[in-house]
C-alpha cells in the first residue's frame, strides 16, 4: 500500500504532501482544480519510470512546472522532487525519491538526485550522473549514468526478488485508472496486464486478465450481473487474424438471448466493467494497489453508493483501493476516518491534504461539501 | 441498484457516526445488492419524522422493504416504542429501530478498552455486529451499550438475516 506521497513543484503540487497513514481504503475528496486528477498522472509517472520509461524529457516537461511563483525558490533554476513511501506487497517498507533539476544554462532537464530505500537499507543513491549501489553491508559501486535518465529502471537485478526489481514490479503494478468512456474500444489484438489510465484498451485488458487468469471470468461477471441482471455472458468472439471483439450477451424475453457489442454499451456499462474486471483482478489475482480518479462517473445516482461499497468489498481483505469524488453518495459510501480533503485556497496556492477528521467538522461531509464549508 | 420486489433492507442511520456503522456493516454481508444505506437524517427525531413522511409509503408500496433505524438512544429508551407506535398497521413489523444506549463513540470507547475493536474505526463496530449476525451469535449485540436491543436483534435475525447472509 501507499502510505505517503510528496510532490514539490509539479502542477498544483508545491511541498505537497499527502499521508494515506496506513488506511487501506482511502477517499479523496476535494473542489474542481483541487489536485484530485494530478495526482493521477503523479502516479501514472511514477508507474510508467518503474516500466522502462527512462528519459527524463518523457518524464516531466516546463509545462508541468507549478505555474504560480515558488516562494522562496530560484524560479531561474526549478526543481520538481517526487517522492513515493508504501508498503509493498511483500510486507517490506519501500521509499523511492527523484528530484529533477533544469539547470540555469540548460533547456533540459536532468536528475538532480534519486534514492531507493528498502526495509530501512539503501538500495541506491544517485547524484546527478553517478549511481552509488550498496552491494552488501558496508560494500559499494558506483557507477555513471546518463544524467538525462532515471536510473530505477536501468539498474540490473541479477534475481526477481532483488529489492530493485520487487520494488520495480510493485510499482508497475498500480492499477491507475481514469476512464473515458468514449475511448473505450471492444476490439483487441493481444493482451495487457494493465489499461491505459483513459480505458481506451480495456478490450486487451479484458483479454489478459481472463485469459491468463480463468477464474477471474466468474468474479467479472457476477460483479457485473448485480447491475445488469440480464446478462448472461461477456464473450470475446475472433474478428479477424489475432483480432477480438467483446459482445455482451443479454437474456431477453421467452428466454431468448441477444447479444450487442461493447460500442452498443452506454458509458455507465462501460465503467462498471472496468469495476468488474478490477474486482476480479483483486479476488483471484491478489493484491493490488489501485487508483481510480472518480469512478462514480457516468454512473447512475442509485447505483452509486453500491458500487463504491462493492469496490471496497473487493479490497477488503488486501490490497489498496484510493478513490477521489464529489459525487455525495460516493462520500457516504466512505467513512470519514478514511477521508482526506485535498484543497487549495485559490488557483495561485498549491494543493494541501488533510485526514477530514482533522477538520472538526459536524455533520454530514457532503452537505458540508455542497455549502462549501469543508474548507479548514 | 436493490431489486424492490425481492426481500430488501434500507437502512436510515441518525447521524454521521452511525451511518459509519453501517457502512462496516454493509461491507461484511454475504449480498450487498440487498442492502441500501441511506444519508444520515440529522438527528434521531429528523430519522423518525423522515420514516413517517417518506418512508412508510414505499413500505406500503414494496412489501418486501424492511427499514431499520439506526440511532442514539441518549439514554432515552423510549424513542423506540415512540418511533414504533407511529408507525401504522401493516408496515411496524417490518421497521427495526435499533442503536446504542446513548451514542456511539461511547460504544467505541468501551470496545477499544475491552481489547475488541481492532482497528479503531466506526466500521469496525458494523463488522463485529455483522459478524454476530452471520454467526447467529450475540458476542457484540450483548455489550451492556447494544443488550436493550434484544428483541429487535431477535427479530433481525429471524427477519433480515436470510436477506443479507447466506444462512
Amino acid at each position: 500500500m501507499i502510505r505517503r506521497l510528496y510532490v514539490h513543484n509539479h502542477r498544483c503540487f508545491l511541498n505537497t504532501e499527502l499521508d494515506f497513514g496506513g488506511r487501506s481504503q482511502v477517499l479523496i475528496v476535494g473542489r474542481n482544480g483541487a489536485g484530485k486528477t494530478s495526482l493521477l498522472h503523479v502516479l501514472t509517472m511514477l508507474r510508467d519510470v518503474a516500466g522502462g520509461r527512462n528519459r527524463v524529457a518523457e518524464v516531466v516537461s516546463d509545462d508541468s512546472l507549478t505555474g504560480f511563483s515558488v516562494s522562496g525558490g530560484d524560479d531561474a533554476h526549478p526543481t520538481q522532487r517526487f517522492e513515493i513511501d508504501g508498503e509493498m506487497t511483500s510486507g517490506k517498507r519501500a521509499a523511492y525519491a527523484l528530484a529533477l533539476e533544469l539547470p540555469a544554462d540548460s533547456r533540459a532537464w536532468r536528475v538532480l538526485e534519486e534514492s531507493l530505500v528498502i526495509a530501512d537499507q539503501t538500495v541506491y543513491t544517485r547524484s546527478l550522473a553517478e549511481v552509488t549501489l550498496n552491494r552488501a553491508p558496508n560494500s559499494t559501486t558506483s557507477f555513471p549514468v546518463d544524467s538525462q535518465q532515471v536510473a530505477l529502471p536501468v539498474i540490473g537485478a541479477p534475481t526477481q526478488d532483488h529489492p530493485v526489481e520487487e520494488f520495480r514490479r510493485w510499482l508497475r503494478g498500480f492499477v491507475l485508472l481514469g476512464p473515458v468512456p468514449s475511448l473505450m474500444g471492444g476490439e483487441s489484438v493481444s493482451g495487457t496486464p494493465l489499461p491505459a489510465p483513459d480505458c481506451h484498451d480495456y478490450a486487451a485488458w479484458f483479454r489478459e486478465v481472463t485469459t491468463q487468469y480463468p477464474a477471474t471470468y466468474a468474479v467479472f461477471l457476477s460483479f457485473l450481473k448485480r447491475t445488469l441482471p440480464d446478462l448472461e455472458s461477456v464473450q470475446n468472439r475472433p474478428s479477424g487474424r489475432d483480432a477480438r471483439s467483446l459482445e455482451y450477451v443479454f437474456r431477453g424475453r421467452a428466454g431468448r438471448t441477444y447479444a450487442i457489442s461493447f460500442q452498443s454499451l452506454s458509458d455507465g456499462e462501460r465503467c462498471l466493467s472496468v469495476a468488474a474486471v478490477l474486482a476480479a483482478m483483486s479476488a483471484e489475482i491478489g493484491p493490488q494497489v489501485c487508483f481510480w480518479d472518480e469512478p462514480d462517473n457516468f454512473i447512475g445516482l442509485g447505483e452509486v453508493g453500491h458500487l463504491i461499497r462493492a469496490l471496497r468489498r473487493s479490497f477488503r481483505d488486501h490490497g489498496q483501493l484510493i478513490v477521489t469524488s464529489h459525487n455525495p453518495e460516493a462520500i457516504r459510501a466512505f467513512s470519514q476516518e478514511n477521508s482526506l480533503l485535498i484543497y487549495r485556497t485559490s488557483s495561485s496556492e498549491p494543493a494541501r491534504c488533510r485526514p477530514v477528521t482533522e477538520l472538526g467538522l459536524s455533520g454530514d461531509l457532503a452537505d458540508t461539501m455542497a455549502r462549501g464549508d469543508e474548507m479548514p | 441498484m436493490v431489486n424492490r420486489y425481492r426481500p430488501h433492507v434500507v437502512v436510515l442511520p441518525e447521524d454521521t457516526a452511525n451511518l459509519d456503522v453501517a457502512n462496516g456493516f454493509v461491507l461484511h454481508v454475504d449480498r450487498d445488492c440487498a442492502i441500501q444505506v441511506l444519508g444520515p437524517a440529522g438527528g434521531w427525531d429528523k430519522a423518525r419524522d423522515d420514516l413517517l413522511s417518506d418512508h412508510v409509503q414505499g413500505l406500503r408500496r414494496l412489501p418486501e422493504r424492511r427499514l431499520v433505524l439506526l440511532i442514539d438512544f441518549d439514554d432515552d429508551l423510549s424513542r423506540r416504542g415512540a418511533i414504533r407506535d407511529a408507525c401504522p398497521g401493516g408496515v411496524a413489523d417490518r421497521v427495526f429501530v435499533i442503536g446504542t444506549n446513548t451514542e456511539v463513540e461511547e460504544l467505541r470507547r468501551d470496545l477499544v478498552g475491552e481489547g475488541v475493536l481492532r482497528p479503531n474505526t466506526l466500521e469496525g463496530i458494523g463488522e463485529l455486529l455483522a459478524a454476530d449476525c452471520r454467526a447467529g451469535t450475540d458476542d457484540t449485540w450483548s455489550h451492556p451499550r447494544l443488550a436493550h436491543n434484544a428483541d429487535e436483534y431477535a427479530r433481525m435475525r429471524v427477519d433480515l438475516r436470510p436477506i443479507l447472509f447466506d444462512v
